[in-house]
């Protein structure tokens, strides 16, 4: 690794020439111990053999089940050690973990099209998508040496998952739509779930690195502050002198795996020191039970532990820009990608050009707008399609992204499953004569001043919501040059920034004109808010997905054009099998290409990643850095290494 | 003395009071509550909250409840078992959570402190016995310039120096493979390393006013007529200064120490929000971002207290000294 | 040590005062007993060399700020998105072209990403004094085009001090921002003066019970960190306002945390003066008490308060400055030295863009110029008083 030298650089400057003894001290202490002297065809990382010498574990064939899932390595068969330093911006995010120690039933597979066997080694459905039966791997065991199986996952389901008091509401994920799932398990290592409805994205969820995770809770370890396993009394006892109101708070206190370092894990990584302390770093590290081996029956991961510090933007992208950060996409700013790579070089590092999850800044109309007049002009298409070819987007994309910008309107691109041939391009061009002449047609007559006026008279005014943020596209900067343009076809709009909270509320207030939002596409099925109105936090018609949301009970009701929408979603989710969920899918697609009810303006061209030359193992066929992919955890992380030195 | 000392603690305890109702209020003023800002945050990166779940969340943590309420349930766990909360953000007692990030505030304002006065209080001195001279114009133009530059650009600015130059690793007071070692030598040298930055933004913009107080005592004090006799009586002037107006211009830091508590908490928020630094400032901001109410009231909380006492302590000092003070002259 | 300058002794106080204003401010002993005090402190004002420096460039730099559309070379809002980061361009002269610039075409290098300028040397933007460009309205009123210096042609391209991410120019941003962040200290302070005056006065002026519970609200406001307070006020601001209103609250804000150390000073004051002989021989005169309070006690307290007041406004303009930085005071696309400065504010723009950093300098020239000129008011306002405070 490349810190020693400059911390002797930076001591020398701290002591001036006075104390040479101090740093000659402090030098040698620097060096690491080499920890890669583990021989190449060692089966386990010397840390561990350590351990096992000192009697403290288990020799590696009791801890490894009796089929470990064999990975396949990406850059050779690596060399154990070393620890990997992260960073990341909010010290709640435990996308570390998501990432680097991702566990589930099943799991993506490396092109991440697919689900293939992880914890469970056989996994069926039945034809209607209504059961699921799994089959654990036999002698799978939580970090602290204690066997994994079925129980722990009827634990979860039947006393976390299905219990109202610690889940109030099923999460879309574990919900057909009506109801939760009941869970069987005829044996040790078979679980089988059973819906109502069909379900079809069960599947998905359960690859999902941020969702797969949570059913797995460890039976052994949690039901002590469970008050229908242990001593209600006591619990609370317990619970009120850690400080919390209710026993179930201490336990999600206690399931957290970001921050109780006791709590058992299945993942690569277990967290040792989480980064609440002062010091504001987490440290990760390797799960001694880990069921994961390389082609010659190492077990994994190769690297020993993880280190997370949290920062702030800047102080990542120039510890980035340092070479300090080994690996990391998560967090890291666009805008930093030129001085990225002006130290390339220099700092030992590489920057990698991974794909964003198609994600589009787009200005989405309230379609379900509380005045009735904008309410029906935002439905008009014709409305829409104006607002759009109003838009200079090659003048944005130059000015804004010098011209690299991904240019199209927000819907699944080629990348996705759902893709359409021939959607995402309508009314990008810019023609401001057709714009012109399309709010002609609607009876939008200009008035002295060149704005127009709704058609009950008023002047057509709108407000139009966002974040202020410039993580990704500039949106004040984007937003102001809409403004420009759309005071050209006589639309007036004002800007108006806001906090994210407050963003939140009034969208679930149904209290805005117009959202502006980036937009992630490919990946809509599993967060389908984005493109269908499914709950009041919808960003195009959240009245709309009240209504949707409270089966009529609440909300406004939408018209037959957007039922079809949620008929489609309904059909998405409940298909029997994958060509009719499919097909549901590239419904939606067509049906927003066909009325771009969210305009698209510009997307970034690319997510850096940084990639330190000692690491080897990072896939270089640009990936998505996507949420629903454990971001970095695409890369299949335990398969990657230090080369040594 | 002990009947103003009395008199000083009945107007203290009003005071507390009315800080601790005042904390509690201002945390609540912004709208939307943690869970709207939690939701928000999710949604900034890709995430979401259902509704339904939500609702039944805010229930649980009674967000929805009544000021007075609230704010009974609050201050009544402090002062009654010393229960500082349960901080939403970070789902642990509030009471943890500040006292593991406050040596670290300390260790910063006062060092901190006394750099801004080993530079400040010298220069102030220099100022005034050589009035109108260059040195005098360099310090109230270094001392300006420094008060005046936005202290997050300078933050960030010797942060960029440090990595362009240096090759040091920003952010945090320490390097990673120190973060989370036992204490040692190279781990203090290590701190110091990352403590300049914030230690030298912070104080140096808090020279201006320092220099400019003493400059100006100073003065009063070389005006005054035992000055004058004693240069008559033929002392060194270096002893004259020492030995009598030093020691009467810096009386007032002195008595008024106390005072200083609030600005070791302000000075450094913003720094250290730059510099990502493990103290109190930038959990502040935080709890206070995202609506934590009780991680943002205990903080709030505490720094005002220590104030009212700072402040009090000051004023028994004073009065100690000065008996005016105590019949109520000055 | 070296031997410090001896300020001058002063054997008799009063004589001596007349004296050494007399050798100070260079005038006869006459002019100065028969001077107005006014007069007097001006005098004194302008023996003080970095005030006077100050008060040239503050007057200058509200010359500029209330005619910015003249003196800014072109609108906030006109842009070029090929010049986005465009460094600035120091103009050139010939005897052909007079003043010059060439014109740059910019892209950016898919590579690097970094935006690259290839200027055309056969072509030539010419700049000249009093050309047609955007046009702005005059004061907020007269209607016209005329720029003070600038390309000739309205609609070609000049960064003089470079440009920012948008393509649009800095110095006119920069010109543009100082209209907000110069007058943002003022309306402050005003505020902040009018309750420190009405607070303090009362404080002082009565004293007793009224004193000590005006004492007790202060140490409670001094007492509570000022952060929180500004995150919860600022958020309070009613979200639909628009920039304007939300401006001015802003400065509400920050005068209503600005205003107790300006009543400190001003009851400290009044308690001096209360006890202060001609004061004490008007009251026995049977003189009333509004008459006493405004002929003899504002008048000798208002050098001082002028002189607060101009420490206070740099207070103001930096406080705003960071308000922008914590995401609660004004945003773009309003335009001020916090807003800008918070633009500033990534890696990206300090290893690659420095130049963006400059309206930083116009903060800390602002900063200092108001401080320069607090100072010098301090030291001469009491002319007839000791020559340090």
């Amino acid at each position: 690794m490349t810190q020693s030298p400059h911390l002797t650089r930076r001591t020398l400057l701290l002591m001036g020439g006075g104390a040479a003894a101090a740093i000659l001290t402090a030098c040698s202490s620097d060096e690491p111990p080499n920890p890669f002297d583990g021989a190449e065809d060692a089966l386990e990382s010397p840390m561990l053999a350590e351990r096992v010498e000192a009697g403290e574990l288990p020799e590696l064939g009791e801890r490894l089940p009796a089929e470990p899932k064999v990975v396949e390595v990406h850059d050779g068969p690596g060399r154990y050690g070393g620890t990997l330093q992260r960073a990341q911006l909010d010290v709640n995010d435990s996308g570390a973990l998501t990432a680097f120690a991702a566990v589930g039933l099943l799991e993506w597979t490396w092109a991440a099209d697919a689900a293939e066997p992880s914890l469970a080694v056989e996994f069926s459905k039945n034809d209607t998508n209504t059961e699921f039966t799994f089959v654990l791997r036999e002698g799978l065991k939580w970090s602290d040496g204690e066997p994994f199986t079925s129980a722990d996952l009827a634990f979860t389901v039947d006393d976390v998952l299905r219990n109202p008091t610690m889940i109030p509401a099923a999460p879309f994920w574990f919900s057909d739509g009506d109801d939760r799932p009941t869970v069987e398990t005829p044996d040790e290592r078979t679980v089988i779930f059973r819906y109502n409805n069909p379900f079809a994205l069960f599947e998905k969820y359960m690859c999902h690195p941020a969702v797969s995770h949570q059913f797995l809770k460890p039976k052994h370890y949690l039901e002590q502050f469970h008050a229908d396993h242990a001593d209600p009394d006591e619990v609370d006892a317990a619970a009120k002198a850690a400080g919390f109101d209710s026993w179930d708070q201490y336990f999600w206190d206690r399931d957290n795996w970001w921050t109780n370092p006791e709590r058992p894990v299945l993942g690569a990584y277990r967290v040792a020191s989480p980064a609440n302390a002062q010091s504001g770093t987490a440290s990760l590290e390797r799960n001694p039970y880990y069921w994961k081996v390389d082609g010659d029956g190492r077990q994994l991961p190769y690297i020993d532990n993880i280190q997370v510090q949290v920062l702030a933007q800047d102080a990542i992208d120039l510890r980035a820009a340092n070479g300090d950060l080994n690996f990391q996409g998560h967090n890291l700013g666009y805008n930093s990608a030129q001085v990225f790579l002006q130290n390339e070089e220099s700092n030992g590092y590489r920057m990698l050009r991974w794909r964003n999850d198609a994600t589009l800044l787009s200005i989405c109309p309230n379609l379900s707008h509380q005045d009735e007049v904008l309410r029906e002009l935002f439905m008009e298409p014709d409305f829409r399609a104006a607002l759009s070819l109003a838009i200079d987007r090659e003048d944005m994309n130059t000015t804004m992204l010098g011209g690299l910008g991904d240019v199209r309107q927000p819907l699944a691109t080629e990348t996705s499953d759902y893709y359409v041939e021939g959607t995402g391009t309508r009314h990008l061009e810019h023609d401001v004569d057709r714009a012109n002449e399309l709010l002609d047609g609607l009876g939008l007559t200009r008035g002295s001043d060149g704005r127009r006026q709704r058609p009950d008279g008023a002047p057509l005014e709108l407000v139009l919501l966002y974040v202020d943020s410039t993580a990704g596209v500039a949106t004040s900067d984007a937003f102001t040059m809409v403004q420009r343009y759309w005071e050209e076809i006589g639309v007036r709009i004002s800007l108006r920034p806001v906090d994210p909270t407050l963003y939140a509320e009034l969208r679930v207030a149904n209290d805005f004109d117009l959202d502006g939002t980036p937009m992630p596409s490919d990946d809509f099925d599993m967060e389908p808010v984005w493109y269908v109105p499914t709950g009041n936090n919808s960003h195009f018609a959240p009245a709309y997905g009240q209504w949707y949301a409270t089966n009529g009970a609440e909300g406004m009701e939408p018209p037959e054009e957007i039922k079809r929408l949620m008929d489609s979603w309904d059909a998405l989710r409940g298909a029997p099998n994958d060509e009719e969920r499919l097909a549901a899918g590239r419904a939606i697609v067509t049906q927003h290409d066909e009325n771009v009810y969210a305009i698209g303006l510009l997307g970034l061209p690319f997510q850096p990643v940084i990639v330190t030359d000692d690491l080897r193992g990072v896939r270089d066929d640009e990936p998505k850095l996507s949420f629903y992919y454990g971001r970095e955890g695409i890369t299949k992380p335990e398969q990657i290494s230090f080369t040594g030195s | 003395m002990l009947r103003f000392t009395i008199h000083r603690i009945l107007h203290v305890i009003p005071t507390l009071i009315a800080i601790s109702i005042i904390s509690f209020f201002i945390i609540q003023l912004p709208p939307g509550d943690f869970l709207t800002t939690q939701i928000a945050s999710l949604e900034a990166q890709g995430e979401s909250l259902d509704p339904a779940q939500l609702e039944a969340l805010r229930v649980r943590y009674g967000i929805g409840e009544p000021f007075w309420v609230q704010y009974w349930k609050w201050i009544s766990n402090i002062v009654l078992h010393g229960d500082f909360g349960l901080s939403f953000q970070y789902q642990r007692p509030v009471g943890g959570l500040i006292s593991e990030r406050l040596g670290l505030t300390v260790l910063l304002g006062l060092t901190t402190l006394v750099l801004t006065w080993a530079i400040a209080l010298p220069a102030g001195v220099i100022s005034a016995i050589r009035q109108h001279s260059a040195a005098d114009y360099t310090i109230s133009v270094l001392g300006f310039v420094a008060l005046a530059v936005p202290n997050f650009l300078a933050a960030l600015a010797l942060a960029y120096i440090g990595f362009r130059f240096f090759g040091q690793s920003v952010g945090g007071l320490f390097s990673p493979e120190y973060v989370n070692a036992p204490w040692s030598l190279d781990r203090v040298l290590d701190l110091f390393g990352h403590l300049w930055i914030p230690v030298v933004v912070i104080a140096l913009a808090g020279t201006a006013g320092i220099i400019r107080t003493t400059r100006a005592n100073m003065l009063d004090e070389l005006h005054k007529p035992y000055v004058t006799t004693a240069r008559a009586k033929g002392l060194p002037e270096g002893r004259i200064i020492r030995k009598y107006p030093l020691r009467i211009a810096l009386n007032p830091f002195v008595s008024t120490a106390g005072w200083n508590i609030p600005q070791i908490f302000d000075g450094e928020v913003i720094v250290a929000t730059v510099l990502a630094l493990g103290t109190t400032g930038p959990l502040l901001l935080g709890a206070l971002r995202s609506q934590d109410m009780y991680l943002a009231g205990g903080i709030i909380l505490i720094v005002a207290v220590l104030t009212v006492v700072g402040t009090f302590i000051s004023d028994l000092l004073l009065a100690a000294v000065d008996p005016r003070v105590r019949f109520g002259k000055a | 040590m070296v031997q410090p300058q001896l300020p001058q002794a002063t054997p008799d106080d009063e004589a001596g005062t007349t004296a050494d204003l007399a050798t100070e401010t260079g005038r006869s002993s006459r002019d100065v007993a028969s001077a107005s005090q006014r007069r007097l402190i001006w005098w004194r004002f302008r023996k003080h060399r970095l005030a006077m420096v100050g008060l040239v460039l503050l007057v200058a730099m509200y010359v500029v700020a209330a005619f910015a559309g003249f003196f800014a070379p072109f609108s906030t809002t006109t842009y070029s998105g090929e010049h986005a980061y465009h460094p600035p361009q120091v103009p050139r002269f010939s005897l052909q072209e007079g003043l010059f610039v060439h014109p740059t075409t910019g892209h950016t290098d898919p590579e690097t990403l970094a935006p690259v300028f290839t200027p055309d040397e056969s072509e030539h933007v010419h700049l000249r004094f009093f050309v047609h460009g955007d046009s702005y309205r005059l004061l907020g009123l007269v209607e016209t085009d005329i720029h003070l210096f600038g390309p000739s042609e309205p609609g070609e391209r000049w960064y003089p001090l470079g440009a920012d991410r948008t393509g649009a120019d800095l110095l006119s941003k920069i010109i543009y921002g100082s209209q907000i962040s110069l007058s943002i200290g003022l309306v402050g302070v005003a505020i902040s003066l009018l309750l420190g005056l009405l607070l303090g006065g009362i404080s002082g002026y009565f004293g007793g019970t009224v004193d000590a519970v005006l004492q007790r609200v202060i140490e409670l406001f001094m007492s509570i960190p000022t952060l929180p307070l500004w995150l919860g006020l600022a958020a309070s601001v009613p979200p639909q306002w628009g920039p304007v209103p939300t401006y001015l609250m802003i400065t509400v804000i920050l005068s209503l945390l600005g205003w107790t150390s300006l009543a400190r000073v001003i009851r400290g004051r009044l308690l001096q003066i209360r006890d202060e002989d001609y004061v004490l021989a008007a009251t026995l005169d049977g003189v009333p008490t509004t008459r006493i309070i405004f002929r003899h006690m504002v008048p000798a307290f208002t050098s001082h308060i002028i002189a607060t007041v101009s420490l206070a406004v740099p207070a103001m303009i930096l406080s705003e400055t960071a308000l922008s930085f914590l995401g609660l005071g004004l945003r773009s696309p309003a335009v001020s030295w916090g807003v800008l400065l918070q633009d500033a504010q990534n890696v990206n723009v300090i290893a690659t863009a420095p130049w963006l950093l400059l309206p930083g300098v116009a903060v800390v020239l602002a900063v200092v110029a108001f401080n320069f000129v607090g100072d010098g008011l301090r030291d001469s306002a009491d002319p007839y008083g000791k020559r340090s405070t």
